[in-house]
């Protein structure tokens, strides 16, 4: 694997971005997602759960893909955020 | 695409590869395997149920009356009979369930007799946790979460369905060029030509296969360690409980604590009549003996892709409907979940079917093992790889004796249950499967180490095999007495298939072995480098 050091920069953050990150995000997305979807309730559960394998899948290679790292760290971390607003509020 | 993306992704679908890829063949193999574990395995592997038995229904319902009378009234608020010989138990089972203690009453008969063979108490989880269990259980919770449990063994599994979906989104895009070479297959070229077509071919050929088993794999494997708990946390404030409820079709009626017989043998009657196609699994029933009580009978198998529940009422027998497990909920997301569990399994449309997964699933096995002596092959190979060559020849021995363990592993089973079955051992039998699964398992990872010449250590790993699945049909005359041609000719077809299907098994694996073995003998010093992919570009 010669290639390492020249095909990705920042490889321990990507690593980082790809398996954790990612796997919290979409965690974090499927209560989430359930707060706004315009569906019927168990349509409001599942489709989040069997979006989780893509959304992982995009994430994932998107941490690697991307010129810089920090744009997938950024996407992620919104969704993070704005999705676990979204469930504390309707917690309250 | 640009070139350097696909760099990017080649090398992305590399490091997948080689971190997942030998517990991917693990499970894949497994699971190709389980495909088959009930009931086919289950049957084969427990001669005194190897002859089927069909189960009167007005006996049956004599049977519940005459054991309903026996128990305590709270255990008979859910009354779950498994029916013989289809998934779990292979004698008829009754589970009596007192819900409000958590307490269960399981009672097992003969099939043909239907004479009492045990009674335990306990709770529910307690008792299937310590059920007998056989090499067919063995294999398929092994497939499960690697004798792992919860929630560690599922989350690998689940993981590696995840793992699997990028390695096929990143082989996609390298190889989509490839898409029109569908039939390429230079299998006359050097091994690492050879190699890297049947890699490909497996990849494009088992593209969608593979899709629906990475999907349905994750789902299985994360569904109670994940997906679950946080799809509970906001709709139903993290009760878990609720939410699976919301999904269940078959809810428990409101007693009217009126009595009235509850039918058993018209709803059985019917039901098997409904469909021949559909093989019956379980009846349910809910208030026994109350005049709302209601019987429910699930089987898989039918017309329907998804698994059916006929509906009837208890107090009459009278059939009042038929349905997917989740089909009467509204939404897309319960026609998925009806498709999930068939799609992984197999298990809807008869044997031919299964054959089909299988196979396939065999070759889901063969992708990332093919990949990885891609990897190795080039590795040695070139001048300006990163790793020594020692580096190489480990994991080549690691790849051989994990991947090629596993499959001895599995097939020294089939002898260890015939000898287990005749012997009566004084470990309990899931106990001693797991001692001569990983034994046999861990012997091979350190004969592979040790054995210098790696295409030897290979050779001898296919032949012990081999030999050991060629044993099994004879063993098997010597312990039950049950040989191929009496076991065709009392229709024990599950018997009678597994221990040809084994036979030849044995067969095909010396044939292919002698071949491969002879093509890298005559193999060029100067290999055909003319396919060797952008990573060594």
């Amino acid at each position: 694997m010669s290639s390492r050091r020249t095909t990705f920069n920042h490889i321990k953050m990507r690593h980082f971005a790809a398996c954790l990150i990612s796997l919290v995000t979409v965690t974090v997305m499927i209560p989430g997602m359930s707060t706004y979807l315009p569906l019927s309730t168990p349509d409001k559960i599942g489709l989040p759960i069997f979006l989780f394998l893509f959304l992982w899948a995009v994430f994932f290679i998107y941490s690697y893909l991307a010129k810089n790292v920090w744009h997938p760290l950024l996407v992620m971390s919104l969704l993070l955020v704005s999705h676990l607003t979204l469930s504390i509020l309707a917690l309250q | 695409m640009k070139s350097f993306t696909i760099k990017k992704l080649y090398t992305l679908h590399s490091w997948v590869g080689i971190v997942t890829g030998i517990l991917l063949f693990v499970i894949a193999f497994t699971g190709a395997v389980s495909v088959f574990g009930r009931p086919e395995i289950k049957v084969w592997a427990n001669p005194e149920v190897r002859q089927a038995a069909e189960i009167k229904p007005q006996s049956l319902e004599q049977l519940i009356v005459q054991h309903v009378s026996d128990i305590p009234e709270s255990f008979r608020e859910e009354i779950n009979i498994f029916l013989p010989r289809a998934r779990t138990f292979t004698n008829l089972t009754v589970v009596f369930e007192d819900h409000d203690n958590g307490q269960a009453i399981v009672k097992t008969f003969h099939n043909q007799s239907l004479q009492l063979l045990s009674t335990r108490t306990g709770s529910v989880r307690e008792l299937f946790e310590t059920r007998e269990t056989d090499i067919a259980d063995f294999i398929v919770d092994f497939h499960a979460d690697l004798h792992l449990g919860s929630p560690l063994g599922l989350l690998l599994t689940g993981l590696l369905g995840l793992t699997l979906t990028v390695s096929i989104i990143t082989g996609f895009f390298i190889h989509r060029k490839k898409l029109r070479n569908l039939f390429t297959f230079r299998w006359k070229k050097s091994f690492d030509v050879s190699l890297a077509d049947f890699h490909k071919v497996l990849g494009v050929w088992g593209l969608l296969f593979n899709g629906v088993i990475a999907f349905t794999g994750a789902f299985l494997g994360l569904a109670t360690v994940i997906l679950i708990p946080a799809a509970a946390f906001v709709t139903f404030n993290g009760d878990q409980e609720k939410l699976v409820e919301m999904f269940v079709t078959t809810p428990e009626p409101i007693m009217a604590n009126e009595f009235a017989s509850t039918k058993v043998a018209k709803p059985l009657a019917h039901a098997q009549s409904y469909d021949e196609d559909m093989r019956l699994e379980l009846i349910s029933i809910y208030g026994f003996e109350d005049k709302n009580a209601k019987v429910y009978i699930s089987g898989v198998g039918s017309d329907k892709v998804s698994a059916q529940t006929l509906s009837y009422e208890g107090s009459s027998g009278n059939f009042t409907e038929a349905f997917g497990r989740f089909g009467k909920l509204e939404g897309v997301s319960p026609v998925i979940l009806d498709l999930m569990f068939p799609l992984h399994f197999g298990n809807f449309g008869g044997p031919l079917v299964k054959l089909i997964w299988t196979l396939l699933g065999l070759t889901t096995a063969l992708l990332p093992i093919s990949g990885m002596m891609l990897w190795l092959h080039r590795g040695e190979k070139s001048s300006t790889s990163n790793f020594s060559a020692s580096t190489y020849s480990n994991v080549k021995r690691l790849v051989i004796g994990a991947c090629g363990g596993v499959v001895f592993a599995t097939a020294v089973l089939f002898p260890a249950q015939l000898v287990a079955w005749s012997t009566t051992p004084q470990l309990s039998s899931s106990v001693l499967f797991g001692i001569i699964f990983f034994g046999s398992w861990l012997l091979s990872i350190v004969l592979a180490f040790c054995i210098k010449n790696t295409g030897l250590s290979s050779k001898l790993m296919a032949y012990s095999t081999a030999v050991t699945l060629l044993c099994v049909p004879f063993l098997n005359v010597l312990t039950t007495g049950d040989d191929i041609f009496s076991l065709f000719l009392l229709k024990q077809w599950e018997t009678a298939i597994t221990d040809l299907t084994l036979f030849t098994l044995g067969v095909l694996i010396i044939f292919t072995t002698k071949r491969v073995s002879n093509k890298s003998s005559l193999e060029p010093v100067g290999n055909d480098n003319s396919d060797k992919g952008i990573g060594n570009a």
